[in-house]
């Protein structure tokens, strides 16, 4: 966990909900990681052992990203509650950042068209509830 | 002109009565269903969408109609960015004008291609701004003459 990391891609999560502080105390033990939420709270919800960086900032400004090193950023994961926020946030960062892994997480399952639309790669949970009944099905 | 007007927020009145009043045909796209009874109470001219504009489902219902221009008046920045984006994919419209209320932004949207953007910070400060000249000229004088 101090030691060095092994692979050291950096990654972005915007949102630290239950979702991004799950993510990114899972991807920190090995790779950087900076979560940005505009609640300094919700930053209480991180793993007790999470080695990342915070940032306390609104996602709606751009600016926000850049100071958090959008321009160095191998991944971004938008999972902020709001589906139109994840949406620009994924949009400018594959059209404006050209970062080369862009993830959204959905909320609301309506907006699913949208984000095909606009080729934004997402998953919501019933996504994962239905492949896992699947397999069981199978089974 | 067909004017589309999409976004989230009550701030559209003064627009849609001049438009109006300039005899362009205006669509008004708001999630909140009471300010669009009330907008189609008050203009019978006006044609009134409820729902999100981000939602593609009733992006669909009006892809048939040939809009001139988009206006995203949202008070949020992203909100507005991702009108603009659908409205350029989806509904093949050109001309696309946002209110961007982070200055930061207002690059990100001409980059990706929106025509046109209102920033209310830079407004606000540019007046703020020669009032500021104004009183340091003033004060400068006062200084000077002793």
């Amino acid at each position: 966990m101090f030691g060095i990391k092994k692979n050291t891609c950096y990654i972005i999560i915007a949102g630290c909900g239950t979702l991004g502080a799950e993510l990114a105390g899972k991807f920190a033990e090995e790779n950087e990681v900076t979560i940005i939420d505009n609640n300094i709270n919700a930053f209480e919800k991180l793993p007790y052992c999470y080695n990342g960086f915070t940032f306390n900032g609104d996602v709606n400004n751009a600016g926000v990203l850049e100071e958090a090193g959008i321009q160095n950023a191998n991944a971004l994961i938008a999972v902020t509650g709001n589906d139109v926020l994840n949406i620009f946030l994924s949009l400018i960062s594959k059209k404006i950042y050209h970062v080369e892994r862009v993830y959204a997480g959905l909320t609301d399952p309506r907006f699913r068209d949208t984000y095909s639309k606009l080729e934004i790669k997402t998953l919501h949970s019933s996504d994962l509830w239905l492949e896992a009944f699947r397999r069981e099905m199978s089974l | 002109m067909k004017i589309l007007i999409a976004g989230n927020g009550t701030q559209s009145l003064n627009i849609i009565n001049s438009l109006l009043d300039k005899k362009h045909q205006v669509t008004i796209l708001n999630e909140d269903s009471n300010y669009c009874q009330q907008l189609a109470d008050q203009y019978e001219e006006l044609d009134v969408l409820i729902g999100n504009s981000a939602d593609i489902s009733i992006l669909e219902k009006i892809r048939t109609q040939k809009f001139d221009m988009a206006i995203a008046m949202s008070s949020f920045d992203s909100e507005n960015f991702v009108i603009c984006e659908l409205c350029k994919n989806i509904l093949h419209i050109q001309n696309t004008v946002a209110i961007v209320s982070c200055p930061h932004n207002a690059d990100i949207f001409k980059k990706s291609g929106v025509t046109g953007t209102i920033d209310l910070n830079d407004f606000i400060l540019s007046c703020i701004g020669s009032n500021i000249t104004n009183i340091a000229a003033k004060t400068a004088n006062v200084i000077r003459r002793p």
